[in-house]
């Protein structure tokens, strides 16, 4: 009974213990704030970019396209596992009034009633705020001729003040060969602003611009009638059923057009069914998911070796409590008490300055991530500097949930810790000659 | 021997390593401690005063010989059954006090009880081990110091908590190494008249000291030289 006394007594008394449980306090802290941070992040970066693209997606990555589209999405209608599939064309292009510079833009052409229930595109639109989303400008004679303009609303709030109520979209047709036909400035058609569409990917707000799919078909000339070849497209995004395994599902439809394409073997079309590939979601999007997990794996390293410098300290401080309470274990084991006894207040103090740090660190750090968002906008204004700014992270909120699974996992690593700092020097007070203590004054 | 003898100490040696000289401090020790007795044991300093009653009180090794409590060979039993040896029936007062400075003085006072307990039996025993506390801090007064830091205390007082430590669990072997030795003689005093208080009724106390004014009060005196006991 006497350990719990002395544990809480040191505790108390030694002063020095107090910086071990600032340590792995502050330690605690800042792991668990970085942490929950950029799980977040990278969680709702992943979100983001799953709902923009839908489950999986199959594409060529070439402006030319491929063929055969319908004929797969009819194929891939008849499986239970998908909801839907539907084609989009992409197409570089300009967009340019009377008023202002071209733009350079990537022209998406969508059946926008299919892509709306392939993707999450009806909930990026928010200028408009139309339930049924559509093409359709106010002027009923432009029917199926509006455009809706890509922004990237953290650093382009603007960017609508550019966008007139009218506005001519040039795009280049180019031929199953690779070569440009139709007209040489391109074919320039008129298109009325009907919405904006922010999916909080810069890369894809920033130059992205809706029109509808057929439009868009006939005008990069893709429709086949220029160069007598079937009909193009650039991708097909297919949105599986909940509770899909979306892997398993990637691989079976990879399957499926492996063996759709074997139908059309003649050079020409082969040429351009080779290379699409059918990918899911964040296969596609690696590129920008990637450096996000990254990063948090680097954040997770640092902070072990954090972990191992918190150790260290603690070890250290102890080792002196330990030195300077010899004679306090000769008095004890004079009284009676096993060695055991002996190690284990030590190693008990290791778990209280654990416990104790842990849980102000876990507070700390609780309140800093629920706050953060307040807090960033604090530094940002006093001191000009951004720890996750906006643009690069795409985001326009920091996380600030605190995983409670994570917390757990954070406090018990750092009593571990704690406790571990402690346990040579209770091991090495155990074996200590007492008498020696006692002899010396 | 008569089996009243409470301890034995039977042809106790022990050796120092000083360096690469070898120091041999006990040539073959024997000691036989009555029940009920006061034995002093004189010598120089550096005889080898303490390293006998570490030795005898379980709190050292020695390098041959044996230690019996109660005709009973100790020296080779398990350290379970040596500690609680130590916490039940011997009890240690030092040159040096050798008080717990992060306890007052009833917590020190109250150790032995401490450490014989455990978390979940404390609670049971609290009762009577504050009683017993209370009893010794009566007996050696220093009521009125019984929750004040032991570092604020006297020497006499820090000897008196000592003793009452040594003394609250009812031990039924006090040793005593130079108890007064480091006290004014009034403050020896008080620690001397105490251990003759416990003697008379009926507390067997073995204490080491250089000076023969104390050894007299003793029942009985051993001269430890030369790594012996002689009379
Ligand atoms: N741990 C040790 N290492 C080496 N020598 C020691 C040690 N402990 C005691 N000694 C030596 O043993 C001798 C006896 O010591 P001690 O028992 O303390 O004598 P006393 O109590 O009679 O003064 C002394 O010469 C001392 O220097
Ligand atoms: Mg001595």
């Amino acid at each position: 009974m006497f350990k719990y006394l002395l544990i809480w007594r040191y505790f108390i008394r030694k002063k020095v213990a107090w910086t071990a449980v600032g340590a792995v306090a502050l330690l605690v802290m800042l792991t668990l704030v970085v942490l929950s941070v950029m799980s977040g992040l990278v969680s709702e970066t992943k979100e983001k970019n799953h709902r923009w693209v839908s489950d999986i997606i199959i594409s060529r990555d070439s402006q030319v396209g491929f063929p055969f589209y319908q004929e797969f999405i009819d194929q891939l209608h008849e499986m239970p596992e998908v909801q839907i599939a539907t084609p989009t064309i992409k197409s570089f292009g300009l967009l340019e009034s009377s008023f202002a510079e071209p733009m350079p833009k990537t022209i998406v052409g969508i059946k926008i009633d299919e892509y709306c229930k392939a993707t999450n595109f009806a909930e990026t639109l928010y200028y408009k705020d139309q339930k049924q989303p559509n093409f359709d400008p106010e002027d009923k004679q432009y029917k199926d001729r509006g455009f809706i303009f890509g922004i990237y609303r953290s650093y382009q709030k603007d960017a609508w003040q550019y966008v007139a109520n009218e506005m001519d979209i040039t795009v280049f047709g180019i031929s199953y060969r690779g070569v440009l036909i139709g007209s040489e400035a391109g074919q320039k058609q008129r298109y009325w602003y009907v919405d904006n569409a922010a999916s909080g990917l810069p890369d894809i707000d920033e130059s992205y611009v809706y029109i509808d799919f057929d439009m868009l078909q006939k005008l990069a000339l893709m429709d086949g009638t220029m160069d007598n070849f079937p009909a193009r497209v650039n991708e097909i995004r297919v949105k599986l059923a909940d509770n899909v395994n979306i892997v398993a599902t990637q691989k079976i439809i990879n399957e499926k057009w492996q063996a759709f394409k074997q139908n059309y073997t003649a050079k020409k079309y082969a040429l351009l069914l080779d290379d699409v590939t059918v990918s899911h979601w964040s296969k596609s999007r690696q590129a920008f998911i990637a450096p996000l997990e990254k990063e948090r794996t680097i954040m997770v390293l640092v902070f072990t070796m954090m972990a191992f410098v918190a150790a260290f300290i603690i070890f250290t401080i102890f080792y002196m409590i330990v030195s300077e309470k010899v004679k306090d274990l000769g008095i004890i084991k004079s009284s009676g008490a096993s060695s055991a006894d002996l190690a284990s207040v030590f190693i008990g103090f290791g778990l209280l300055v654990g416990l104790a740090g842990s849980v102000l660190g876990s507070s700390a750090g609780y309140l800093i991530v629920t706050n953060v968002n307040a807090i960033q906008e604090i530094v940002k204004t006093k001191f000009k500097f951004e720890l996750w700014p906006e643009d690069v992270y795409a985001i326009s909120r920091i996380p600030d949930v605190v995983d409670a699974n994570q917390m757990a996992f954070i406090v018990i690593i750092a009593i571990i810790v704690s406790a571990s700092g402690a346990l040579v020097p209770a091991i090495r007070a155990s074996r200590l000659s007492v008498v020696q203590s006692l002899r010396v004054d | 021997m008569s089996s009243n003898n409470i301890l034995q100490v039977r042809n106790i040696h022990k050796t120092y390593k000083i360096g690469r000289q070898d120091q041999h401090v006990l040539r073959g020790v024997d000691l036989a401690v009555s029940n009920g007795e006061f034995l002093a044991i004189m010598g120089s300093s550096g005889s080898g005063k303490s390293t006998l009653l570490h030795i005898a009180g379980l709190l050292d090794n020695c390098d041959k010989g044996s230690v019996l409590f109660d005709n009973k060979d100790v020296s080779k039993i398990s350290s379970a059954g040596q500690n609680r040896l130590r916490n039940k029936q011997i009890g240690f007062v030092f040159q040096f006090y050798h008080l717990l400075p992060e306890l007052n003085v009833r917590e020190n006072i109250m150790l032995p009880l401490m450490v014989g307990s455990s978390i979940f039996s404390w609670p049971g025993k609290k009762t009577k081990a504050l009683k017993l506390a209370n009893e010794m801090i009566e007996a050696v007064d220093l009521v009125a110091q019984a929750t004040q830091k032991v570092t604020t205390l006297s020497g006499g007082q820090r000897q008196r908590t000592a003793l009452a430590r040594a003394l609250v669990h009812k031990p039924r072997l006090l040793l005593a190494d130079e108890p007064t030795g480091n006290l004014d003689s009034e403050a020896g005093k008080g620690i001397l008249d105490l251990l003759k208080q416990y003697n008379h009724m009926g507390q067997t106390i073995v204490m080491v000291t250089h000076d023969p004014a104390i050894a007299a009060m003793a029942d009985r005196t051993l001269h430890l030289r030369d790594g012996k006991l002689v009379k």
